[in-house]
């Protein structure tokens, strides 16, 4: 067992420095917003040097209570991947925030937003099922406040639905965690994931059950994603843009660290213990998701609208790859989270700037945008293209992995792939419909949109990502695969790095 | 630097200048124009068996990506990036918003697809093709309509490119590696054993490269999107795209030299059945080309009947039929782009792509007349231009195998294509000019330049057709074919009999004197305006007639029309389009699960929760 006790400064320097925002807010608005991009910055850097220097996979310990006993933070290579990802998604936004951010309550609007942020980090890095628990709250209860900021009355509309629908997810989730505690008496993710197979099997298919129906929530799996069109609607772009690009890859890696992890049982392709395969549920869920995410994209006339079940649906997409189970499953599901995260959370910040100059989000106010700027169109395409999974962008790496992953498992996969590449067909068709608006059709004004910087900086920060991943796939890869080496060989990959002296049962 | 990857990193480097300075047209359109020209240069550096590999750590393995030459890639390479120079340079003048980075970034895809060893590249390739083509239709001449046809397009391309990305993994999955020899060659070793499997992976591929080619049944995007593409764009389109499909059968078309597989007149079935497909297209093609009243329609349509005709005659795979199919797909390129670059440098002096509206053109364009001339004289397969001496061979590679029936059907698609390219060239270029066009001016310096170059090229490949049957001689034998034999460069050699073709044309020119002074010394010739023909004395507004109607080529062949209407009932395109509508129709009703209700959320996420509880209890 490796420990690197410092790496808890991941989890505690933004909680600490959201909750003392409110005293730079005293000084200035302006410190409010700059201390979240230093804090946040921070966190990027520190994951990126746990990242290249290789100093994952390590434990975390509090107190020095080994796990199981104490609470502890476990960083594998899934963590380390995604923690950069949130990060880097949440500095990115938080630059964005300098220059959007500056109406209403501007300094707990910060707060709000490093909250969440660092929860989501704290979800993503915990090792224990309760305190995942705790992080969900966290994370929910700043993602409610965020999306009822702003002006619009549709805002609050969004929010309160995100925080009923939300709420019963919590709660299902536990439930769960009472009943696998009631079985096994631990919390601690490692211990039960070893000790998985004690428990009885009715219950722990009920909880299993339970706790995927709290998760899919945040994980945007129909039929629990009712909120998803309207809080991405009603949010403000940038906060749309941290649900889509932070708020889903937490739902999403919890759910599967839960369902690999925990519930996992080794073998070619990873299934779940209990009296039905959970895996095999949660590709039902996927592919009804991607289904109906597309098909009601497709019906809509509002960009930011269509961009939200588009999120519901690459997120389909995403649990359908790591449901297949194996290697190159869970590598094309980390693979996709990373490209969607990227992709539409730059997606939702075009879509705000273009907004802030009293353009409308309907697919015809989008006529001619070329004209008025060619930067927001170039890159509007690219994280379009990148969405459909069209080469020279990232995009196109995740959904060849995932037609492959697919192939190679075979069976009933084949069905569910025909129905993902039906659907990314008709996905293609509102992208680009959207897409050839703006490039067509001269505008009646042509006065330019004059982007300022820091709008600009994260906007193609993420357009270069896109791009540098698109051309060296090797960049997430390297580490994707590693991920879902983790996630497919529980005891190597997880439960041996936390407590090396406990036997699988 | 290896030329190889330069093929590659020059049209990207000049496509992201290009992109930079899209604002200043020229510039732009001279960057375009250069790299083609510095591309087409490195080609020089490059030899048949040329080989570049580099790994990608991908897929968590050490993929092995490469790039290979064959003698078809080079063929490929040079006809189409030669092509690209000549277009690109008429480009300098033509003023359609054709964005030239996305150009650029189709040659760096259509250099990449012919020169790929393994399956990711060349799928990379393609689908980079795909998206830049797309984006290049938006943006044609009428907005919503072009936008229709990219979107059509891009439907059926990704389609495509979806099913053959499932014969990709299909495959390698099997053999475990991309590469595309050894992928054909495990092919090979298991069509006796499984002929039913490899047919399967064959449609999968087979269907992206129809769709790619416009091929029956997937020909229903090729009108609109040549129909609206920008005007610049339409000759690459026809000449230079449509031949990836070309290639990509060439890929897999070997398969069944080897194998032991039954035949229908001496042909392998996979290959009998492609055979039919192209000569179906070719009929279709022309068919529908000649009821067209826009000229971009009728060379769309004009264009994939040729691809038919392609299709056809490398499906027979002998020696006579592959030398025929490639030579005839040279030919194509050639002709195609004489007459798209003609056609559209009329539609940018009169502003209108509507053939009725048009007439008497030759007077004020003579260079662009004779251009358009020579090329559906070509297209026609009028000897001796360029385009007769493939479509004799494809007739001889049919009738060699007894294909009765099929070469029928292309004796009458090219009976038909003489219907509709006469009518082009009488609805443009004669009868009489409408005074809209009294201050039409022939095209720029460049525009002539252009013209004059595809003119003698037209005459030149046609009289002296050696010098591409020589290359296509290699690649035969590159497919482990015996070539024709080969006698002169003025010879075509065909299965009964050669021609020579210089004798022939100058028994042309001797004709052509002849019929010519007879012209000019016995005919009588009196000019007219237009009002003052046809109409007996009648006054042509009591009778609510307009300038159109007299328009030699208004309702041209409407007694055939008449005829073929109950044929045409039957549509294709029409089953897509309903396709596309019915989807949309259930995202409409989908859309409606989320209503905006939260009481409905709840019921949702709980009826979920139950349904599984149930599921779970069940199963328990």
């Amino acid at each position: 067992m490796k420990t690197y006790n410092i790496a808890a400064l991941l989890v505690g320097v933004p909680l600490l420095m959201a909750f003392s925002i409110p005293l730079f807010g005293f000084i200035s608005k302006q410190l409010a917003k700059w201390i979240t991009v230093l804090t946040l910055g921070f966190e990027f850097f520190f994951a990126l040097y746990i990242f290249l220097w290789h100093i994952y996979p390590f434990n975390v310990i509090m107190g020095n209570w080994v796990p199981p006993f104490g609470e502890n933070l476990y960083i594998g290579p899934f963590a380390t991947v995604l923690i950069i990802l949130v990060s880097f998604v949440g500095l990115m936004i938080s630059i964005y925030n300098l220059w959007s951010a500056n109406h209403g309550d501007v300094v707990h609007f910060a707060l709000l937003f490093l909250m969440f942020v660092g929860g989501s980090i704290g979800l993503i890095s915990t090792g224990d099922i309760f305190n995942i628990f705790i992080f969900m709250e966290i994370t929910g209860i700043s993602s409610y406040a965020l999306a009822a900021y702003g002006p619009e009355r549709r805002a609050l509309g969004g929010a309160f639905k995100y925080l009923v629908v939300s709420s019963i997810g919590s709660t299902l989730y536990l439930f769960g965690v009472l009943l696998i505690y009631t079985q096994l008496g631990t919390l601690n993710i490692a211990e039960i994931a070893a000790r998985i197979s004690q428990t009885t099997s009715g219950l722990l298919t009920f909880a299993g059950i339970l706790l995927v129906a709290g998760l899919a929530v945040e994980a945007e799996l129909f039929p629990f994603n009712g909120w998803v069109p309207d809080t991405y609607t009603g949010a403000v772009n940038p906060v749309s843009a941290t649900l889509s690009g932070i708020g889903s890859v937490g739902g999403v890696y919890v759910l599967f660290r839960i369902l690999m992890t925990v519930f996992g049982k080794d073998g070619n392709f990873v299934s779940t213990y209990g009296n039905i395969d959970l895996m095999s549920l949660v590709a039902i869920l996927g592919s009804a998701t991607v289904v109906i995410g597309e098909l009601s994209a497709l019906a809509q006339k509002n960009v930011k609208k269509m961009l939200a079940y588009s999120s519901m649906a690459q997120m389909g997409l995403v649990a359908i790859g790591f449901s297949i189970g194996s290697k190159m499953g869970s590598y094309a599901g980390v693979f996709q989270l990373v490209n969607h995260s990227v992709a539409k959370a730059m997606m939702f910040l075009i879509l705000g700037v273009i907004v802030s100059f009293g353009i409308g989000e309907r697919i015809d106010d989008m006529k001619g945008l070329w004209y008025k700027s060619p930067f927001l169109t170039i890159t509007f395409t690219i994280g379009s293209l990148s969405l459909l999974g069209l080469p020279l962008f990232g995009g196109f790496w995740s959904k060849f992995a995932l037609v492959d992953a697919s192939i190679q498992r075979g069976g009933w996969y084949d069905f569910v792939i025909a129905i993902v590449l039906f659907a990314s067909v008709v996905e293609a068709f509102y992208y680009l419909r959207i897409v050839g608006y703006m490039f067509t059709s001269k505008p009646i004004s042509t006065d330019k949109i004059k982007v300022s910087v820091s709008p600009a900086v994260p906007i193609v920060a993420f357009s270069i990502l896109i791009i540098a991943i698109g051309v060296f796939p090797q960049i997430v890869g390297g580490i994707s695969w590693n991920a879902a080496h983790e996630l497919t060989d529980k005891m190597g990959g997880y439960v041996l790095n936390v407590i090396p002296t406990i036997v699988g049962h | 630097m290896n030329s190889l990857l330069a093929l590659l990193i020059i049209p990207v480097i000049g496509s992201a200048a290009a992109a930079i300075l899209q604002r200043y047209r020229i510039v732009e359109r001279l960057i375009t124009f250069l790299t083609f020209s510095l591309t087409f240069l490195f080609l020089f550096g490059i030899k048949t068996g040329n080989l570049f590999t580099w790994h990608l750590d991908f897929l968590g393995k050490n993929l092995e990506m490469g790039l290979q030459i064959t003698p078809l890639s080079i063929f490929m390479l040079y006809m189409t990036i030669a092509f690209g120079i000549v277009l690109t340079f008429y480009n300098l003048s033509e003023k359609s918003k054709m964005k030239g980075f996305l150009l650029l970034l189709t040659l760096a895809a259509s250099n990449w697809i012919f020169m790929s060893a393994d399956l990711i590249s060349f799928f990379f390739a393609w689908e980079l093709m795909g998206w830049s083509s797309i984006l290049m239709i938006f943006g044609g001449r009428r907005e919503a309509e072009s936008r229709q046809g990219a979107l059509y397009y891009a439907m059926m391309s990704i389609g495509g490119s979806y099913s053959m990305l499932i014969g990709i993994f299909l495959l390698s999955n099997l053999t475990g590696t991309f590469s595309i020899q050894s992928n054909v060659s495990y092919l090979v070793s298991i069509l006796s054993v499984h002929p039913w499997w490899v047919l399967g992976i064959l449609s999968l591929f087979f269907a992206a490269f129809m769709i790619k080619s416009g091929i029956f049944p997937f020909h229903t995007w090729v009108p609109y999107t040549y129909g609206e593409a920008p005007d610049g764009f339409v000759p690459y389109l026809s000449s230079v795209m449509s031949k990836y499909g070309v290639y990509g059968f060439l890929i897999f078309l070997p398969l069944t030299l080897g194998a032991h597989v039954p035949t229908v007149l001496g042909l392998a079935w996979p290959n009998y059945v492609l055979l039919w497909f192209g000569s179906i297209t070719a009929v279709v093609g022309s068919v529908l080309a000649f009821m067209q009243d826009d000229v971009k329609k009728l060379f769309a349509y004009s264009s994939f009947s040729n691809l038919g005709f392609i299709l056809a005659a490398i499906a027979i795979f002998t020696p006579i039929g592959l030398t025929a199919g490639l030579f005839h797909a040279f030919n194509h390129l050639l002709f195609n782009g004489a007459i798209f670059i003609t056609v559209i440098a009329v539609i940018s002096k009169v502003g209108t792509t509507r053939m009725s509206e048009m007439g008497g053109l030759w007077q004020k364009m003579p260079l662009t007349f004779l251009t358009f001339f020579v090329g559906i004289a070509a297209a026609a397969g009028i000897p001796p231009f360029a385009g007769f001496g493939s479509k004799w061979m494809i007739f001889q590679a049919m009738i060699s195998h007894g294909l009765i029936f099929a070469t029928i059907l292309l004796f009458f698609s090219s009976i038909a294509s003489f219907l509709y390219l006469m009518r082009a060239f009488h609805a443009i270029f004669l009868g009489q000019l409408s005074h809209r066009y009294d201050n039409v001016k022939e095209v720029s310096a460049i525009g002539k330049i252009t013209e004059s170059f595809l003119l003698g090229a037209l005459i030149f490949f046609g009289i002296l057709p050696g010098f591409i049957l020589d290359p296509i001689n290699s690649i035969v034998s590159s497919f482990g074919l015996k070539p024709l034999p080969t006698s002169g460069y003025e010879y075509i050699n065909g299965f009964f009999s050669s021609i020579n073709m210089v004798s022939i044309f100058i028994v042309v020119i001797i004709a052509f004197i002849f019929g010519f002074t007879l012209f000019a010394v016995v005919a009588k010739h009196k000019k007219v305006p237009q009002e003052d023909n046809y109409t007996a004395g009648q006054i042509p507004q009591d009778w609510n007639l307009t300038p159109e109607m007299y328009q030699f080529s208004y309702d041209f062949y409407e007694p055939m029309d008449k005829e073929l209407a109950p044929f045409l009932k039957v549509k294709i395109d029409g089953f897509f389009k309903g396709f596309g509508e019915s989807v949309e129709y259930i995202g409409g009703a989908v859309k409606e699960i989320f209503t905006g209700n939260v009481q409905i959320y709840t019921y949702l996420a709980i009826g979920g929760l139950v349904i599984f509880i149930i599921a779970g209890w069940v199963v328990w």
